[in-house]
């Protein structure tokens, strides 16, 4: 018998004797023909069996109160198999089942519970296995390694990867590769499509094969060889309808025509799964400037049996070695390699917050147990007598704390199976809310793994609550219970109940905390500075080929388009800019600065380049804190000129006047630019990385004051009305100009900056909605235990009553209690709400792990809570009527 | 009378109409029948037959095919009078459901009738 056949017999005892008696073989033989045919699917047995055997159990006392109507005799189950353990589950279930029937309104805030913990459990763990626990599609992903470099190179230039390549022994592969877009005019639209040029390891080290055609051959990474690409399957589809012959033939790529050699599976999407066609990077080993242009990132196949911390120390060896073997290059600056693995350099910026979010679902189940085990307990007490008049009957105290076990297991799993109906539906709609800057949106789906993790959550959850009260049960004396009538509570009890609250409305409170904590951050986020005027203005990507656009052509095109869009109606200003903010930081260009003699390149400052037409800074609404903005005089032929922004004249001059001063590009050919003017800082590189120190050149002069004029800019439109208006004129202007320009990300600039901070606002609404939950089901909790510790005490408010307390002493005696509860919770939840914030510091902005203000409000929240959960209990003693009690 | 009868009862009953079989066989062909659309587990299986066994439109069947063919001593089942009875009226309502979405044009006619 294999094993799990052994588990399905285990599985199958579950249901009724009569059942099985039934069709226990014919059950069994289907197993063994689906384990044949190799066929068996784990989770629909399991959701099988489950709602099956509860189905029949309730079936089986249904016949037993028919027949029990009919026959005044209890007709004793048939029986053809000895008692095992599961035999007695068996009975215990249907005793359960009876039980909920009996108490519905009990059962539906028990399951209701349960299903939420379980449910948004199993949601978040969806996601976090998804995202994080399921391993990359390439084979042996634990080897596959991400390389760059850390500050200030970060990336790697041709003649560093050819280095590391012939002399690294821990990587068995190792590839660079870069990315950019092209204009793709093959086709309907003319559009632009992000490419990646990968050097020829690239696809072996993820062990990526194409769908259709080949990958590149050597000749084809050559200089002088074919040019080729390889096409994703989501361009192939969008753009050429998944046409099969296309394989072979030639699409137009930036004005060249290039053969599709090959199409990639749908699953491959590295480096990012919009990159939509892969090119052969050509290196050229002798290039000049090959050591100096920090410009690609690398992969890795690390060797069998190398860990991660050798490959480290065997490449910063490396790149500790060129600095005494190239000191004009590197200069002083420390070169220390950043090497991840590829999961880490997908997923680590998004793990803190799914581990919080797992977390916070996490402190919400444990809330929910807490609350039922309340219920139980309190069940219990008025069940003791019951159970006391069975054990005197002679049922022994493991029989009957097993029974109780069993039935809040039969709980947890009714509580799970809604549950994972309702992690489904939470599942999905979390990935169709979700932002796009999530990595593996699209590995997230309710699997094997997921289902057992629920399967998992109901055992657990199920011990948890049933555990204590079933081993109390087996404590309890029959005979002590028997007497007291049952008019008493017992105080240990009591003192477990309250003592199980504090610890629910300590949890509430740091859940409170941590979310309110990174709400704060939210809000510190959103108000970060960013130095511009985001509203109203629409922006639109333009690209010339280069092959028909000299830089005259070039400049000429953008001071059109700009000059009759601000002519158009509604209008306001209209300009052209290389590099958007927030979405398009990254560059770093070195440079030479008049008065500052400079040995070597590695010594020259470097800072971002930006090109704009003149009138950039009006459009965006960033202020010239000196000096003036650019004209249109500002051209070839005139004096060269540039502005800065504060951030740079700070590094650069150190409070000094810039104005005046010169820089150039760190180049001979390269004209001095005389600085005119000192511009606002504005965020380049997200709403969280510093401003980099930024230089603007006008896009008329830059073909020789910053190399070459922009071919791809950016249009700014500041427009009266809303900016979404303008589009159709913006596209007649482009086209009237220009028919196969393609115009691409069309977007408002108000909607790049919310994007960007998209996933935390994200994160941040689904913890305060998990916060909300814990303060709610804490709630719960209290009115449950103050409710019970009235009803117990009617007796004695009765007789208080009687004996002359005002109204607002009762009111004390029962508030009291649920204060002095709470108090404790929120001292000991507060301390861990900032034990919590402090491993969460990764995470925080502009707050400090110990916040005063998000403490103090997590506390008012949960005093009002408790104090609404406290009204009604008090009410209800107050209408305490003393001659009904005592009599 | 039995109880109104549930989509699996009628998947099970239909595939009884053309033959006795045993229950691995009738799942399958169930999975054949639906485009691999409705998997029946063992314990829902069994139930609805337990079910139908109860109900007296099913009962199991003595016929066994050639010793060859048998490879265990599976339970085999058949339609019994009641049950083509019972089988047939839900044809014709669904007969009459379906005449009526034809009739306004949900799906189109079949032709060939």
């Amino acid at each position: 018998m294999t094993l799990g056949e052994r588990g399905y017999r285990l599985l199958l005892r579950l249901y009724p004797a009569r059942f099985r008696d039934r069709f226990e073989d014919e059950l069994l033989r289907l197993y063994r023909d689906d384990e044949r045919h190799h066929d068996l699917r784990w989770h629909r047995i399991i959701a099988d069996v489950a709602s099956t055997t509860l189905l029949e159990h309730v079936a089986e006392w249904r016949r037993g109160l028919s027949t029990r109507r009919l026959t005044a005799a209890a007709q004793p189950t048939s029986r053809t198999r000895g008692d095992g353990m599961l035999t007695t589950l068996a009975q215990d279930l249907r005793y359960a089942v009876r039980g909920m029937f009996r108490q519905p309104a009990f059962t539906a805030v028990v399951v209701t519970t349960l299903a939420l913990g379980i449910g948004v459990n199993t949601a978040i763990f969806s996601v976090v296995n998804g995202i994080l626990l399921r391993p990359l599609p390439y084979p042996e992903p634990e080897r596959i390694v991400h390389f760059t470099h850390e500050q200030p190179y970060q990336s790697v230039s041709e003649g560093e990867f050819l280095d590391y390549q012939r002399d690294l022994r821990t990587f068995e592969k190792l590839a660079a590769f870069n990315s950019g877009d092209v204009s793709l005019t093959s086709g309907d639209e003319p559009s632009r499509v992000l490419t990646s040029r990968v050097s020829s390891e690239f696809f072996p080290i993820l062990g990526a094969q194409p769908l259709r055609g080949r990958l590149f051959t050597p000749a084809e990474y050559t200089t002088a060889g074919p040019r080729a690409l390889i096409m994703s399957h989501a361009l192939w589809q969008s753009r050429f309808g998944g046409d099969p012959t296309l394989v072979g033939r030639d699409i137009m790529v930036n004005g060249r025509p290039l053969t599709v050699v090959g199409i990639m599976p749908e699953s491959f999407g590295y480096p990012s799964t919009t990159t939509g066609l892969w090119a052969p990077m050509r290196l050229n080993p002798d290039s000049l400037w090959g050591r100096n242009n920090h410009y690609m990132r690398m992969i890795g196949r690390l060797s069998g049996g190398t860990s991660l911390a050798a490959a480290r120390a065997e490449a910063n060896a490396l790149a500790a070695s060129w600095q005494t073997q190239f000191p004009d290059i590197y200069g002083d600056a420390t070169m220390t390699t950043n090497i991840v693995t590829l999961t880490d350099s997908i997923t680590g910026p998004t793990r803190p917050f799914l581990i919080a979010l797992l977390g916070a679902v996490g402190f919400v189940l444990l809330i929910a147990c807490v609350n039922i085990a309340n219920l139980f307990l309190a069940r219990g007490e008025t069940r003791r007598k019951e159970v006391a008049i069975r054990s005197a009957l002679g049922a022994s105290h493991r029989r009957l704390s097993a029974q109780l076990l069993s039935e809040s297991i039969l709980f947890a799993i009714i509580g799970g199976v809604l549950g994972v109906a309702l992690a489904w539906a939470a599942q999905r709609a979390l990935v169709a809310s979700a932002p796009a800057s999530i990595p593996r949106l699209a590995d997230v789906r309710l699997d094997g793994t997921v289902l057992l993790f629920g399967a998992l959550l109901v055992l657990v959850t199920g011990m948890l609550f049933g555990l204590y009260p079933s081993l109390r049960v087996a404590r309890s004396r029959p005979a002590m219970s028997l007497r007291e009538g049952g008019r008493t509570g017992a105080s240990g009890s009591s003192r477990l109940r309250r003592m199980l609250v504090v610890s629910e409305v300590a949890l509430a409170v740091m859940i409170l905390g941590g979310a309110g904590i990174m709400l704060r951050s939210l809000w510190k986020v959103e108000a970060t500075d960013i130095g511009f005027e985001p509203a109203g203005v629409m922006t639109a990507q333009v690209s010339l080929p280069v092959a028909s656009y000299d830089s005259e052509r070039l400049v000429a095109f953008f001071e059109a388009v700009t000059t009759r869009l601000a002519a158009t109606r509604g209008v306001t200003s209209a300009a052209a800019v290389r590099s958007l903010p927030i979405v398009e930081g990254g560059d770093r260009w070195s440079i030479m600065v008049d008065g500052v003699v400079l040995q070597t390149i590695g010594e020259s400052p470097s800072m971002a380049p930006q090109q704009v037409t003149p009138d950039f800074f009006r459009t965006l609404g960033i202020p010239l804190v000196a000096g003036r903005a650019f004209t249109a005089e500002d051209r070839l032929g005139a004096p060269f000129v540039a502005i800065v922004n504060e951030e740079m004249a700070r590094q650069l001059w150190k409070g000094a006047d810039p104005i005046g001063r010169t820089i150039k590009m760190f180049n001979d050919e390269a004209p001095w630019a005389t600085v005119v003017g000192v511009a606002r800082d504005t965020r380049a590189d997200g709403l969280l990385q510093d401003v980099p120190p930024t230089m603007y050149f006008p896009h008329a002069q830059a073909s020789r004051s910053n190399y070459s004029s922009a071919a791809t800019m950016s249009i700014v439109v500041k427009t009266q009305g809303p900016p979404a208006a303008i589009v159709p004129q913006l596209r007649a202007i482009v086209r009237e100009l220009d028919p196969n320009v393609p115009i691409t990300r069309v977007q408002e600039l108000q909607e790049i900056v919310d994007v960007s901070i998209a996933d935390r606002r994200f994160s941040t609404t689904l913890l305060m909605l998990f916060a909300a939950l814990a303060a709610v089901l804490a709630g719960i909790g209290i009115y449950g235990v103050i409710a019970y510790g009235v009803s117990q005490r009617t007796h004695e408010i009765g007789l208080r009553v009687a004996l002359g307390a005002r109204r607002l002493s009762v009111a004390r005696l029962v508030l009291q209690q649920s204060l002095v509860t709470s108090g404790i919770g929120v001292v000991l939840g507060l301390g861990g709400a900032v034990a919590l914030a402090r491993l969460a510091r990764s995470m925080l902005v502009g707050v400090d792990a110990f916040d005063p203000l998000t403490l103090i409000a997590a506390t008012l929240l949960i005093g009002l809570v408790s104090l609404m959960a406290g009204a009604v209990p008090v009410r209800r003693a107050l209408r305490v009527d003393p001659i009904t009690t005592l009599r | 009378m039995p109880a109104q009868l549930k989509q699996t009862d009628i998947l099970i009953l239909t595939m009884l109409s053309a033959g006795d079989r045993h229950g691995y066989r009738i799942r399958q062909d169930i999975l054949e029948h639906t485009d691999g659309r409705v998997r029946l587990e063992a314990g829902n299986l069994y139930r609805a037959i337990g079910k139908l066994l109860d109900e007296g439109l099913i009962e199991e069947s003595s016929r066994r095919p050639a010793q060859s063919l048998d490879d265990e001593r599976r339970r085999y089942y058949r339609l019994t009078a009641a049950g083509r009875r019972a089988l047939a009226e839900e044809m014709l309502r669904l007969r009459a459901l379906v005449r009526f979405a034809e009739a306004h044009k949900l799906i189109a006619p079949e032709r060939g009738r």
